[in-house]
């Protein structure tokens, strides 16, 4: 063996040594990773399940502050009308009257007034809604993006497959259907799909 | 009477209600009125002689920030005095509305009476 040969070989082994080194380093580490992943596994079926859980409600709850703001504006719009009327109809009954009915008419008319600046709650409720309904249609996107996202690895790495299907044990779960039912009964009542006009309730009661 | 025609710009019924009655009774008696951004900006061109905006700052189309930007990058509306009338109440909209250039702020709801006293206080500031 020359000493060509001799230094190749002893570089092999230190080059060897130091993976060795790495290896002692990095096993634990991925010890430490598997075993977090063992644990963060039936969270995640949960997270999963909720974004499932959530996404096919969030339209119907957008829908549903829409709906709010426009029935809002709209009776706002009926009681600005009548205290507009009220307003009138109090200057002309106090036409040629005495001076102290007059002022009694100058304090109603003042009063509409201020019932009437009052009304600016409803544009500020609108607001307030319709942020809340931008933070909701975010959040949607979100989820949906992410959910896409599960889709595109399970259908394209085959890590990712296995563990798609790991989590999609972790849903069929007892434990985590049981939760999805109760979100679902949670949401029911509040989010309801169908529309029914007055015609058709009288028609189902005959 | 105030010799002065105002544009006011609010996309809720309700606030254009609020706001006409209030500048009423504030003695104003020229009014134009718009629902966003751009109606309000085709509403400048066509007026012609608006010397008073009052605007409301989330609009769809165009909302109050932009409306605001195109007014003060325009002639000849680039001085005409602004306020600025909003449910957002943050230190940070307060701040982005001065560097924009807005002359005055209310914060809603508001009263005739504050209303009032923010126009003047714009009209002198500004003229």
């Amino acid at each position: 063996m020359n000493d060509e040969k001799a230094s190749t070989i002893i570089e092999k082994i230190e080059e060897m040594r130091d993976f060795l080194r790495i290896g002692d380093e990095v096993i634990p580490f991925l010890g430490e990773l598997f075993r977090f992943i063992q644990q963060v596994m039936p969270l995640m079926s949960e997270v999963n399940s909720s974004f499932k859980d959530s996404t096919s409600k969030l339209p119907d709850a957008e829908d549903r502050i829409s709906d709010v703001t426009k029935a809002t504006e709209l009776a706002t719009t009926e009681i600005m009308d009548t205290l507009d009327e009220i307003s009138e109809n109090v200057e002309l009954l106090a036409e040629g009257q005495s001076e102290e009915k007059q002022k009694i008419a100058e304090t109603i008319n003042n009063h509409i007034q201020d019932v009437l600046m009052s009304l600016q709650f409803q544009d500020i409720t609108s607001q307030k809604l319709t942020h809340a309904n931008q933070i909701l249609v975010a959040i949607s996107k979100k989820f949906s993006g992410l959910h896409l996202k599960t889709e595109h690895i399970k259908l394209n790495t085959k890590i990712g497959e296995k563990m798609i299907n790991e989590l999609q044990i972790g849903i069929n779960s007892e434990k985590i259907k049981k939760d999805s039912e109760d979100f679902h009964k949670e949401t029911e009542d509040v989010i309801r799909h169908e529309k029914i006009s007055q015609d058709d309730i009288d028609d189902l009661f005959g | 009477m105030i010799d002065r025609k105002v544009l006011f710009v609010d996309d809720s019924p309700t606030m254009r209600r609020i706001i006409k009655n209030s500048l009423k009774k504030i003695g104003f008696t020229d009014f134009v009125e718009a629902e966003h951004g751009i109606d309000a900006f085709e509403k400048l061109e066509e007026e012609g002689d608006i010397s008073l905006i009052l605007t409301d700052w989330n609009m769809p189309e165009m909302n109050g920030e932009e409306f605001v930007k195109k007014v003060r990058s325009t002639e000849p509306f680039s001085k005409l005095p602004i306020l600025m009338i909003t449910t957002r109440g943050m230190k940070d909209d307060v701040i982005t509305a001065v560097k924009i250039g807005v002359n005055g702020y209310v914060v809603k709801p508001f009263t005739p009476d504050v209303l009032k006293m923010k126009i003047k206080q714009v009209l002198e500031k500004v003229g």
